[in-house]
């Protein structure tokens, strides 16, 4: 694969005129125009059903926009093999809504599992997997199986997953939303410290208090459109 | 939580899924199937070898004498003649009883009256080497001996494409039931794709290749047949054993420990293949099937 920060400038993803529908259905985001900067920190976020999880899947590959482009780190999705896309997504770490943690494995292996996809030997990450883990708060619950967690638990784990490679672009869907105010605060610090780190970072949530605390990029999706700021009609939002 | 713990690396395909238990029994059964007909391949086979080398190192010469008075003169100048053209051979003439007792078969179990034509038989039994039955007519007649040689060349072409047949017959279960456990291995592959789906949809987000996946698929299969195969194809080995002990298939069975470890390598090979197969089969149609869910995506 050529290497892709030779062909773009800045903007690790950029959205031109995507359109996306589920099947035949009306289009959930229209003319949607965005740019996410290398190194940038930005929250998404409008009202439930607005289409925030699935602008998210547009960015981690998971859909295919019904129209306009696509730009990941400098390259047109839509012109990648199937081997390119996934050499992607291995630069990619997300959380998902619903976490997605496979239930045969322990704890530990899920999250190792991007490197082990990656191909790297055990040795040369247990220890870091071990630490992340502790961070997380995840420490005693090395080998235990998601299904035997709690939801903060699994959303924990289903971070500690997406951040464990390293990725270039971090994606979270509503990653506070199971845990409380203080976990909640810890897990926004491991994103922050990811994006200091030179990681991108784009995360949906309702959560305006969170958005607030930080001075961080807003976009803001109401009816099918990507605005840039929180909502100026209601109080209280001054972004 | 020991750090022991954390080397054994789990696999990412779990080892039981729904149905694996009765994917195990089929494959266990057409393994065991499998190796009973290498094992009666082989067996006749080798049966065939060793008595078409038993006949043809033998003949029987058959006296066409004119009258019982000049049987005793043609038979001893043949026996001289015989002698002479292979010294190395044991040469025995059939006394009048044992001629006669070969005649009861065809016409029945009673004593026959004394003066009832009797050929005169000579058998020529060689330690190595088969017998040139018109080499010996010819030497014969050339003596003006009026004889029959019968090599039993007849028989032994009989018994050749008898076995070939046979044997054919085996390999051609054979080949049947190593397409049995590809097509099963396709068909659990399948199944096991739709039933894995959740765990599939997280390699694919986190970047795993489709050739990544389907080598899950291989090594889940593979470890499968080779479990499943072992087992079915040790008891065809247990089963033969004891076929073989109790003679119930007499000479196709196992009567000697080579044999036994000539047919256990055999069946080893059997086993590899049938692994190999059911990996390679699992591989190749996670593979197409991954590829077209991708391009549907
Ligand atoms: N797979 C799908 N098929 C059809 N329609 C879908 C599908 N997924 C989402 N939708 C629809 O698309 C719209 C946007 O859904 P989406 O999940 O992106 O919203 P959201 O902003 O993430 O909402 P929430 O805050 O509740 O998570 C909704 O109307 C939803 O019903
Ligand atoms: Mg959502």
């Amino acid at each position: 694969m050529s290497s892709p920060e030779a062909i773009s400038g800045q903007e690790l993803v950029r959205f031109q005129r995507v359109g996306l529908r589920y099947g035949r259905g009306p289009e959930v985001l229209s003319d949607v125009n965005l740019e996410l900067p290398r190194g940038s920190f930005t929250f998404l976020t409008g009202p439930s059903g607005a289409g925030k999880s699935t602008l998210l899947k547009l960015c981690y590959l998971h859909l295919a926009p019904s129209r306009g482009l696509i730009n990941l780190f400098g390259q047109d999705v839509a012109l990648l093999s199937p081997a390119e896309q996934q050499a992607l997504k291995r630069r990619i770490g997300v959380v998902l809504q619903d976490f997605r943690l496979i239930d045969h494995l322990s704890v530990f292996e899920n999250v190792a599992l991007p490197l082990r996809v990656a191909g790297q030997p055990r040795a040369s990450y247990a220890d870091d997997v071990v630490e992340l883990l502790q961070w997380v708060g995840l420490g005693h619950r090395m080998q235990a199986l998601p299904p035997t967690l709690s939801g903060g638990e699994q959303q924990r784990a289903a971070i500690a997953r997406a951040v464990i490679a390293k990725p270039d672009l971090l994606i979270a869907d509503e990653p506070t939303g199971n845990v409380d105010p203080v976990i909640g605060r810890r897990l926004i610090r491991l994103f922050t410290e990811m994006n200091r780190m030179g990681t991108t970072v784009l995360i949906a949530t309702h959560d305006v208090t969170t958005i607030r605390e930080l001075d961080a990029r807003v976009l803001r999706i109401e009816n099918s459109h990507v605005f840039k700021g929180l909502d100026p009609d209601k109080p209280g939002n001054t972004l | 939580m020991s750090s022991a713990n954390l080397q054994t690396i789990q696999p990412l395909l779990p080892e039981r899924i729904e149905n694996s238990r009765s994917l195990l029994v089929v494959l266990m059964l057409m393994a065991f199937l499998a190796g009973l007909a290498l094992l009666f391949s082989r067996g006749a086979n080798r049966m065939s070898d060793h008595w078409r080398a038993q006949l043809s190192n033998t003949a029987t010469v058959q006296i066409l004498h004119s009258s019982p008075d000049t049987q005793q003169a043609q038979m001893q100048s043949t026996l001289q003649t015989l002698q002479s053209l292979l010294p190395e051979a044991d040469i025995q003439p059939l006394s009048m009883d044992e001629s006669r007792s070969l005649l009861k078969p065809w016409i029945g179990n009673t004593d026959l009256p004394e003066d009832i034509p009797v050929p005169g038989l000579i058998t020529v039994t060689k330690s190595s080497g088969a017998i040139n039955a018109a080499r010996i007519s010819a030497a014969l007649e050339a003596e003006g001996l009026l004889v029959n040689v019968d090599d039993h060349s007849q028989y032994a072409r009989n018994i050749q494409s008898t076995t070939r047949s046979l044997v054919g017959l085996g390999m051609g279960l054979l080949s049947i039931l190593l397409a049995a456990g590809l097509a099963v291995s396709i068909f659990a592959t399948r199944a096991g794709l739709s039933a894995q789906r959740d765990i599939i949809s997280v390699l694919v987000q986190v970047g795993a290749s489709n050739l990544f996946i389907s080598k899950l698929f291989i090594g889940q299969a593979g470890r499968r047949a080779m479990i499943g195969a072992a087992i079915g194809i040790g008891l065809a080995a247990l089963f033969w054993l004891g076929l073989s002990v109790l003679k119930v298939i007499g000479d196709v069975g196992w009567q000697s420990p080579q044999m036994v470890i000539l047919d256990l390598i055999w069946l080893i090979g059997l086993w590899i293949i049938f692994a190999l197969i059911c990996a390679l089969a699992a591989g190749m149609t996670a593979r197409r099937l991954l590829a077209r869910e991708r391009r549907r995506a």
